[in-house]
């Protein structure tokens, strides 16, 4: 498709590729089923075949914007950015450094937008998928072994202590180093680096998720920031445990107000982990 | 000023003493040579203990040790030492350093 519109902006080819999700969620078994959707939602009051097809619609749209960004670089749909959105992340980095905390949801490179868009410097930390973005943005990736990783947890800490802001999903692909969660009565695993980032640094976590608006525009829902440990003092794993429970709850209470913004990836995910 | 404080042999030593505290139950340190990684070929740290004794490292030098400290090689104590060595100013280096 992307090829097919080489001329067109960003916002058309989004809307267009929307549109053929949503026509094709039955055809395709990388869409969820609403029986998928009735297993992890179980009583909540949802209506699974709608929310299957805009899911269905938030992939087909997302594998776009991924094209996109890949083909053009970031810059090319920072106009996509809801000037509301990028003027509360504005006042976040006024606040000072913090962690932010996203997942596999919503719009796909929504928040690397929104930050390019108000040229917003981040330390953006992925596993893979490299792209181009602006100079406020830097990048760094896990994928490479056990150095990458010590290295980039360290070049993330130091960002924080420099009143930075750092930008990581906490359910990135097998995270070597993890921690479990309740989320959606189920056992789930989160990466162990932002919150342990985050006690290293004395510093916030703030989740948020990034979707696409009725107008087509990327926003923001922006969560409080997660309570720490700060009674009992414990330095460890286990004074990481009190944010990363927060962060769940923040999540499954997000997901079950916006069932839509489920990746399918996410969705499986979930639905894999045991049962609590 | 007591400049043998930072020699090499005494910066190393002091390494070797936080590198004990991260060790995980059963490890010794006495078996641990300085060359020894100290990620899971070696030493057995993960990657969060590792960045907590690079932090810890910097505590006890009063010193900044940059991210790249890791990139370009395995962390062992002998590569902690080096980095400490460099960011020590120099007036607080020891001999040949």
């Amino acid at each position: 498709m992307l090829s097919g519109a080489a001329g067109l902006g960003a916002a058309p080819v989004l809307r267009a590729a929307g549109a053929a999700g949503r026509m094709a969620h039955r055809l395709h078994a990388g869409n969820p089923s609403p029986d998928e959707l009735r297993r992890l939602f179980g009583a909540r009051p949802i209506d699974v075949a709608a929310t299957a097809c805009r899911i269905s619609e938030l992939r087909h749209r997302n594998r776009a914007m991924a094209a996109i960004v890949a083909k053009r670089s970031l810059s090319s749909v920072i106009d996509l950015a809801d000037e509301e959105s990028v003027e509360q992340l504005q006042q976040l980095r006024r606040a000072g450094p913090a962690v932010l905390l996203t997942w596999h949801m919503g719009t796909v490179l929504g928040l690397a937008t929104l930050l390019a868009r108000g040229a917003i410097p981040a330390l953006i930390v992925r596993t893979g998928f490299f792209y181009t973005g602006p100079q406020c943005l830097e990048f760094a990736y896990t994928a490479g072994g056990e150095r990458d990783r010590v290295a980039t947890l360290l070049r993330a800490v130091n960002r924080l202590r420099d009143g930075g802001l750092v930008v990581i999903a906490a359910d990135g692909p097998d995270p070597a180093e993890t921690m479990t969660v309740r989320c959606f009565g189920r056992r789930v695993a989160f990466a162990r680096g932002p919150f342990a980032m985050s006690r290293m640094s004395r510093t916030a976590i703030v989740p948020l998720a990034p979707y696409w608006n009725t107008s087509g525009k990327i926003a923001l829902r922006l969560g409080a920031p997660l309570p720490k440990d700060a009674a009992s003092g414990r330095r460890d794993v286990d004074a990481e445990q009190v944010p990363a429970d927060a962060a769940a709850s923040w999540l499954e209470s997000y997901l079950s107000e916006a069932p839509h913004e489920l990746w399918v990836y996410t969705l499986r995910r979930l639905l894999a982990a045991r049962e609590w | 000023m007591d400049v043998s404080r930072f020699s090499h042999a005494a910066i190393a030593e002091r390494v070797r003493h936080l590198v004990a505290r991260q060790m995980p139950a059963g490890c010794d340190i006495a078996s641990c040579h300085d060359d020894l990684s100290l990620g899971a070929s070696g030493v057995g740290l993960d990657s969060v203990a590792m960045v907590e004794l690079v932090l810890a490292c910097e505590r006890e030098f009063t010193v900044r040790l940059p991210s790249d400290v890791i990139e370009a090689t395995a962390l062992t104590i002998e590569s902690l030492t080096v980095a400490i060595e460099r960011a020590l100013p120099r007036a607080m280096r020891g001999p040949g350093v």
